[in-house]
């Protein structure tokens, strides 16, 4: 350990041992350099655990598609067989993705950046709801396609902070992608959870039975009422939080942006710890196109190296 | 029998085992691309764009896809020069591959100062100046679409530094030729052609632009045939300094346009992000290429260009 570096890293990643005096007094915003660990566990890594270096070591593999399932209202959820990517994936963290192909020039061009739902040994699944072209074309995979996959990218979701308290996962929609993993690793390592999950109607509330099975209680809610609490998400949160303690409860939240505006700005006048995940259009998803800026407190930082978890407290949100 | 193929190239005294960079904007600072390949096997990279202080960029909505290309209004994000000294080029110090500093100043004496800067690096092979960032309102684009501003840049550069100038050139001109004469004229050792077309991209639904900045620099395959004619003009135009060709380059046989039409050298940009291993691949397509051709070394492509007249 190193003190000297900045403390968000140092606290989020346990950073330890050789590359960690390089971080040191860096600008780390911009340091590639990033440190990890499998785990997941500063515990773990203080005690001399196993760290990965040099950034989250993103991998370039051909997968081959082994499942596409089909769920309501166009979304899929794809298992690829990637090995490499599916062990070292954190919760929170996301893989950019396109259908491989033979044209010089792929339509669409750029990969398109999806979270990572769940991994079972080198198995990786990916939910995905076809939007635009490179999603309908992700959607559109049969098993045994391969699609070009990099991953695991980005920081994920800080599990320490979920320990002994009352965690909430609030979702919207297709946000449901990214606390999957989240529910399974906080449920293992012995913390209460509970989802909260928004969607415009009871069609587009999906993959309930994964969470059901993780005996995660959940509390649905719908624009129109179709299924649980009437109304947003957020509503249904300051409803159901009457009768916990505060001081235990830490939310993670993923979601459209006006949800994740709603969340955070209640997490922070509550002063309970927030973290969200946040979505952006980007070219590359390692730090190197740019595109994906995120206004922070502490400047423009990037969703998909510097995200896409951020701490609620440290973003800033537009009024439009 | 397998022979080999040279496809070394030599540009304003640097040698580079092959004639494929990264483009700036692409590339980061090297390292990132580190964690993919090996990046000692590039003829050399390019940095992102360096100025004198960091810079914040441009609001959120900074990209967006189009047909075979993008759109992007990064608005040069970058560490700052001093943050590159310090904390990226101690990094890739040890990779075997050129880089080259790109710099972007405010002014004249801006560039100037950055030359100086990093002139005592001797793992800087040279300096590319961005004369051309279509998404900034200062400094820039400026001196690349006016020919006595960009001379007069390429002069005090020239002054400033010992290392080889190149300087990337503005598609958005009435006549590129011009301006790549006017730095030819001022003392540049090479010109990198092209950097991005502006164009624009509306949100139909909420009828607003798809960019903060309003416009972008289009880049991607959908640029290659107006880049590669750019390179075609300035090489028949402006003899006797090197060019390297930029626009849309996804394969080798894409780069080989840009070397027929007169490019010493290349660079891969955007196709960074469709593959991070695209760079790689148009290496070792060139030297297939020259092998199934039976040219022993890739200089003999250089502007070999056989004009149909007539």
């Amino acid at each position: 350990m190193n003190d000297t570096t900045n403390d968000r890293v140092a606290t989020r990643y346990s950073v330890g041992a050789l590359r960690i005096e390089r971080l040191a007094g860096t600008d780390w915003r911009h340091h590639t350099i990033r440190v990890w660990s499998q785990y997941g566990d500063c515990g773990a890594l203080a005690a001399g655990g196993v760290a990965r270096y040099s950034s989250p070591m993103p991998h370039a593999v051909e997968a081959e598609l082994v499942e596409n399932k089909q769920l309501p209202q166009d979304n899929y959820l794809l298992t690829f067989r990637a090995p490499s990517i599916s062990s070292e994936t954190l919760p929170g963290q996301f893989v950019m993705a396109a259908p491989k192909t033979h044209q010089v020039v792929p339509s669409p061009l750029l990969k398109r950046p999806l979270a990572v739902y769940s991994v079972h040994g080198p198995l990786l699944t990916v939910l995905i709801k076809a939007i635009g072209e490179g999603t309908a074309r992700l959607g559109l995979m049969r098993p045994g396609q391969i699609a070009n996959l990099i991953g695991p990218l980005g920081n994920g979701f800080d599990l320490t902070a979920g320990r002994g308290k009352i965690n909430f996962l609030i979702a919207g929609g297709v946000g449901i992608a990214s606390v999957y993993l989240l529910a399974q690793k906080l449920k293992q390592q012995g913390d209460e959870t509970h989802l909260l999950y928004g969607a415009r109607t009871a069609a587009d509330l999906i993959l309930l039975d994964d969470f059901q099975a993780l005996d995660v209680p959940v509390v649905p809610a719908t624009d129109d009422g179709s299924c649980g609490f009437r109304g947003f998400v957020t509503a249904a949160l300051g409803d159901y939080m009457r009768g916990y303690d505060i001081s235990l409860l830490n939310f993670y939240a993923c979601g459209p942006e006006p949800m994740l505006k709603a969340v955070s700005a209640f997490a922070c006048a509550q002063h309970i710890p927030c973290q969200v995940s946040v979505e952006a259009r980007m070219a590359c998803g390692f730090g190197v196109c740019l595109g994906c800026s995120v206004k922070t407190k502490d400047g423009y930082r990037l969703a998909c190296s510097d995200g896409p978890v951020f701490q609620a407290s440290e973003l800033i949100w537009d009024k439009s | 029998m397998a022979s080999t193929v040279n496809l070394a190239v030599e540009i304003s005294g640097i040698r580079f085992k092959n004639p494929v960079l990264t483009a700036s904007g692409t590339f980061g600072y090297g390292l990132e691309f580190a964690q993919f390949f090996d990046i000692s096997r590039l003829g050399g990279f390019c940095t992102k764009g360096l100025s004198l202080l960091p810079m914040p960029g441009n609001p959120p909505g900074r990209i967006v896809e189009t047909p075979a290309g993008m759109l992007n209004a990064i608005g040069l994000e970058n560490v700052g020069i001093d943050c590159f000294i310090r904390e990226k080029l101690p990094l890739i110090e040890h990779y075997d591959t050129h880089v080259i500093a790109n710099i972007l100043g405010k002014s004249v004496d801006e560039f100037a100062e950055l030359a100086r800067r990093l002139d005592p690096f001797p793992k800087i092979s040279g300096l590319e100046l961005n004369i051309s960032c279509p998404n900034i309102k200062e400094g820039g684009i400026q001196f690349g679409h006016n020919p006595t501003m960009a001379s007069q840049v390429v002069t005090a550069v020239k002054r400033a530094t010992t290392k080889p100038v190149w300087v990337k050139l503005s598609p958005n001109v009435t006549d590129i030729t011009v301006v790549a004469r006017a730095c030819q004229e001022a003392g540049a050792d090479a010109l990198t052609l092209v950097n991005t077309f502006v164009g624009m991209s509306i949100d139909v639904n909420k009828r607003r632009p798809m960019l903060s900045n309003v416009t972008g620099g289009l880049s991607g395959p959908a640029i290659r045939p107006l880049a590669v004619r750019l390179v075609y003009q300035v090489a028949r135009a402006v003899k006797g300094i090197p060019l390297v060709g930029i626009g849309g380059i996804m394969c080798a046989r894409d780069a080989l346009e840009f070397i027929i039409a007169g490019a010493t050298a290349v660079q891969v940009g955007t196709a960074n992000f469709t593959d991070p291993l695209a760079a790689l691949k148009v290496i070792d397509g060139l030297e297939e290429f020259c092998r199934k051709q039976g040219i022993s070394d890739i200089r003999e492509l250089i502007g070999s260009i056989s004009d149909c007249e007539g």
